[in-house]
């Protein structure tokens, strides 16, 4: 079953969010694991997906994940720490706006193209 | 190989190997490769964490572990035969095989894992918990937060067993994903020869010693620094892209090829910007490494390299001047003192004042044996290479331009082991690949012998030389608990004294505490100096850490065979005014009136 990038920066998203839910509550060693998996694998894969066509390699897009993912969270975690809000929740939470707002706006451009493309296919006018 | 008149690849021809009884050749190496890394893992658990000695981690592991290594050299034959043949791609689990025993298993040997330099960061991330970032905004490496603040979010709270096991996994999941990034980057550099990639996350896994992948900002700006030049080497930005176009003068120094589409160029460069503002904000020595290495690709006719170039340095300087200058200045330092000691940092050991002891000396000669080694056999490569490419003006990849510029880091600042490790660490993934692409040329029949033998040959020497020295860079469980018990009654009045840095102390520290190295002795004169020291900085208490890894260090790092902490605990014991906090073997925590 292929996936969409978008699909998966929704469930990312819906991730990141659960995390967030998890930490508010205080749910002790899950939301940390939670949290630990999102911050080092998860929240960069989503951008990392889009670039699996060029990539050509399902490892090299595992390794630019877990790259991308603590780059989003310790970009997160910075930009926070400058206005001293570097609370948990808040890193989870803006990691994961990063990763879902790049991965969500840099798609929407391979998604007109594609329909662009496939309306030329068809012979239609775009 | 040569069928009716024309060359054939190895990998397009298909070899029927009749399975027998269900036991094929790729099965076989496969079931090789799991025993192997099952015994090793094994091995490493089950070693005694007190059979560390003087040769580290290396003299603990059991023979178990050493056959374990032998049958993983029996899977690598098998597996690599079977790839070359065309029979399987399974030559691509050979890397991770000994990603899992040269990496993993000596991990779980030490009693606590990580090293010290990794429980001073955890000491760190707890600390910026606790304080929500604010407060620790450097630590003693010129570590920059959002690293550590990141990593709070989960470890602030979590036990142990948690963070004990982070550290564990660690080192192995940031050296598994440069091999990954350094795999990508071999296919993409020679896409006629199939098993470079994997070749190259070999040879890359056997000679990564250097433990910049421990728990630290360190091994996060490498992962970037390789994660960026990977992507940007691995096709997408290869040719002159769309916006490089719309500056004339940058587009001059692209190379002629087919544009790419501008909204994927834009997601190429969106990601390379976050991957490249992420290493800014890790670490500033990968940060160097990646505008040197940005530099030599922009001239090589990269033209992204340009505005990369353009776009991280300027960040740099503004984060240098704006951002890091007024903390570091209120720290007492200063960017010139940040700049001067970064300088130290990478010039030649200068912490060694004394003759190391013969176990220290030996594992410093493997390590510079596997450096010259590496370089020698990248030498004869880059040669040959030039020699092939000669009627072209710069050779089809960059591989030997970008070794040969992070290895200039070497030029001004000497040839120290520091400096070495560091170049090293940034050069080997380049090195691999060349490395990756001589193996590869050795021909099918030759390959999987090639391939064992190298592997044999080099386990010993990175085992000793990744986890020869650690008795000193290792703290037991003793010596932490010592630290624990004297940070128990701190209150930001106290100066926390040790004979040396091999400890992990370092968090609490910062917290309005403060610390100092004042060599042991068993004498007035040093009681004196620490009195005279805890005046100095205004502390109504000191707490003395005398531990199992700084006996070690006097031992292995300085020669120092003759004194013995135990002794000097046991007379500071002895002195009107101190009290003992925590005494266990040899790791001590006594206060002392100032």
């Amino acid at each position: 079953m292929a996936v969409s990038v978008r699909q998966l920066a929704t469930w990312m998203g819906l991730f990141g969010l659960s995390t967030v839910g998890l930490l508010v509550i205080g749910a002790g060693p899950i939301a940390e694991l939670f949290a630990l998996f999102h911050l080092v694998a998860f929240a960069g894969a989503p951008l990392a997906s889009l670039l699996r066509q060029d990539l050509r390699s399902r490892t090299l897009v595992v390794g630019l994940a877990m790259a991308l993912s603590l780059a989003l969270g310790a970009l997160a975690a910075q930009s926070l720490a400058w206005f001293d809000l570097a609370r948990p929740e808040l890193i989870v939470l803006v990691t994961t706006a990063y990763g879902f707002v790049l991965a969500w706006l840099l798609s929407s451009t391979a998604v007109s193209r594609g329909r662009v493309l496939q309306s030329l296919e068809r012979g239609g006018q775009t | 190989m040569i069928t009716q008149g024309k060359r054939t690849k190895p990998s397009q021809v298909r070899v029927d190997h009749g399975a027998v009884s269900g036991l094929s050749a790729p099965r076989l190496g496969l079931l090789a490769a799991v025993v192997a890394v099952l015994a090793g893992l094994y091995a490493g658990l089950s070693a005694p964490a007190d059979a560390v000695d003087g040769h580290g981690t290396a003299a603990a592991l059991p023979l178990l572990y050493w056959i374990a290594v032998a049958v993983a050299a029996l899977a690598t034959v098998v597996l690599l035969w079977t790839a070359a043949q065309g029979a399987s791609s399974s030559d691509a689990a050979v890397p991770f095989v000994w990603l899992l025993l040269l990496h993993t298993a000596p991990q779980l040997v030490a009693e606590n894992a990580g090293g010290t330099a990794a429980w001073n960061n955890v000491g760190l991330v707890r600390l910026v918990g606790e304080t929500r970032g604010a407060d620790a905004v450097v630590d003693g490496r010129l570590a920059w937060p959002g690293f550590f603040a990141a990593l709070a979010a989960p470890l602030g709270d979590l036990g142990p067993e948690y963070v004990d096991l982070l550290l564990r996994l660690w080192p192995s999941a940031v050296t598994g994903a440069i091999a990954v990034l350094v795999a990508g980057l071999g296919r993409r550099a020679y896409p006629t020869h199939p098993m470079v990639g994997s070749l190259s996350a070999l040879v890359y896994v056997l000679a990564a010693w250097t433990g910049h992948d421990h728990f630290s900002p360190d091994s996060l700006g490498l992962l970037l620094f390789v994660s960026l030049i990977a992507l940007m080497e691995s096709g997408p930005l290869r040719s002159r892209s769309a916006w490089s176009a719309s500056v004339p003068l940058l587009s001059r120094f692209a190379v002629s090829g087919g544009d790419r589409p501008a909204s994927q160029a834009t997601t190429v460069f969106v990601t390379l910007v976050v991957l490249g503002l992420a290493a800014v904000a890790a670490d500033p020595v990968s940060t160097s490494f990646l505008l040197l290495a940005l530099l030599m690709l922009g001239l090589y006719g990269r033209a992204v390299a340009w505005r990369l170039l353009v776009l991280l340095g300027a960040v740099t300087v503004l984060w240098a001047l704006v951002v890091a200058d007024p903390v570091w200045s209120a720290d007492g330092v200063g960017l010139s003192g940040i700049f001067a000691d970064g300088l130290d940092k990478l010039g030649p050991a200068t912490d060694q004042s004394g003759t190391p002891s013969p176990a220290h000396l030996l594992v410093d000669r493997v390590r510079l044996g596997l450096v010259a080694a590496a370089l020698a056999m990248t030498a004869l490569v880059a040669v040959a290479m030039a020699g092939e490419r000669r009627r072209h003006l710069r050779p089809a990849t960059p591989l030997v331009p970008l070794t040969i510029v992070c290895l200039i880091g070497l030029a001004p600042t000497g040839v120290g082991m520091a400096s070495i490790t560091e170049v090293y660490a940034f050069a080997l993934p380049f090195i691999s690949v060349i490395l990756g692409r001589l193996l590869a040329g050795v021909g099918a029949r030759n390959l999987p012998i090639a391939g064992a033998v190298l592997a044999l040959a080099l386990s010993p020497a990175l085992v000793l030389a990744r986890f020869g020295d650690d008795s000193f860079q290792r703290s037991t469980d003793a010596d932490r608990a010592a630290v624990e018990a004297g940070y128990a009654a701190a209150d930001g009045d106290t100066l926390f004294v040790a004979d040396n840095r091999h400890l992990p102390w370092r968090d609490q520290a910062l917290a309005g505490n403060t610390f100092a190295l004042v060599p042991a002795s068993a004498d007035d004169a040093w009681l004196t100096q620490m009195r005279s020291q805890a005046s100095a900085a205004g502390k109504g208490r000191i707490v003395v850490y005398l531990t199992a890894s700084q006996q070690a260090w006097r031992v292995h790092g300085l020669g120092d065979s003759t004194s013995d902490l135990d002794e000097v605990a046991a007379w500071l014991r002895n002195q009107p005014g101190t009290e003992l906090l925590y005494g266990e073997g040899s790791s001590w925590a006594i206060e002392v009136q100032p």
